[in-house]
């Protein structure tokens, strides 16, 4: 039986490695891969299976299970909802917004007015929410907000000297010798040709 | 879980915050290198120091409580890690999308330059 925290943390890992598959592919070739795996992951997360019912085996392995009924579930899913609804109108506000403003082609008011429009209903969505006023008025929860921080730079600091160390370690390629005559001339004409010194 | 639930209102919550950042990030990071694995990379030094830091205190705090651990306790703490760094980073989306909107503001009301290699050398 997949309870719905597993699922979840399955669903979540496969949404941080399609957005590393689709950025970093390996000679900068996007993998194919990435976006089914994120639609995997997604739909992973927002189809969570229910508690087990009384009746079937897992039922009471579930009871000593903190994450397991359906309550929690629910507020997962509200909350995971409300972020995912919010950061997709955001994103496609500010892409709308780029996209009519004139940087790339001709400028489009009616379409950058739709994207203000989007942009403006994703303030609206923020500004309806009773996290974010609860959060902005505590201070332990400023506090753990500004923690994270720090933790979050500490790691990048760590792994900054990681790589460096790891980098270090890389071995060196051997010196090439400098070019003798005869490669010279075919590097020469090679480079004459193709900027059509003759003509 | 409840253990996990007791840290964040402890006065050592601001430690625990920043080990859960660490183990959040560790995670990620973790996950980011198996999955672009490839023979140009050099990922076993920063794939085990990430493994070590982000399962082995899920691990440890899995243990807290009556002394005993289970796959579900660990289990229970990955997804409390995950989750609950998560949310911490969704409580920054007001502020950064408030400088994402003055960004959008500027963007608005850019005009393209006459020449742009000149603005470019001046700028």
């Amino acid at each position: 039986m997949v309870f719905w925290v597993n699922q979840a943390i399955v669903g979540f890992t496969l949404l941080i490695g399609a957005f590393s598959m689709w950025r970093m592919g390996p000679a900068f070739k996007r993998s194919q891969f990435a976006r089914p795996i994120a639609a995997l992951g997604l739909i992973m997360l927002l189809l969570l299976p229910e508690q087990p019912l009384y009746f079937e085996p897992d039922f009471h392995r579930c009871v000593h299970l903190s994450f397991c009924n359906d309550d929690g579930r629910e507020s997962f899913l509200h909350i995971l909802q409300w972020t995912l609804f919010s950061i997709a109108g955001a994103f496609l506000g500010c892409y709308t917004i780029i996209q009519a403003s004139g940087v790339y082609s001709g400028r489009k008011p009616p379409l950058l007015l739709l994207g203000w429009i989007i942009l403006g209903g994703t303030w609206w969505s923020i500004f309806q929410s009773p996290w974010f006023i609860e959060a902005y008025t505590r201070f332990d929860v400023l506090t753990m907000m500004f923690a994270t921080l720090v933790g979050i730079g500490l790691t990048v600091y760590l792994f900054f000297h990681v790589i460096r160390f790891t980098e270090r370690r890389t071995p060196k390629d051997p010196p090439i010798t400098a070019l003798d005559e005869r490669e010279r001339r075919l590097v020469t004409e090679m480079i004459r040709r193709n900027l059509g010194g003759d003509e | 879980m409840f253990q996990s639930v007791d840290l964040l209102s402890s006065p050592e919550a601001i430690f625990v915050m920043i080990l859960l950042g660490m183990m959040f990030i560790c995670y990620c990071f973790a996950v980011h290198l198996i999955v672009t694995w490839n023979p140009h990379h050099r990922p076993i030094i920063p794939l085990t120091a990430s493994l070590i830091l982000s399962i082995g205190p899920m691990v440890a705090f899995s243990y807290m409580g009556d002394g005993e651990s289970s796959l579900g306790a660990i289990f229970e703490w990955v997804f409390f890690v995950i989750f609950v760094e998560a949310g911490v980073l969704v409580l920054w989306l007001p502020p950064a999308l408030a400088l994402v909107t003055f960004q959008m503001f500027r963007v608005t009301f850019w005009k393209p330059s006459e020449d742009p290699l000149m603005d470019m050398i001046e700028n």
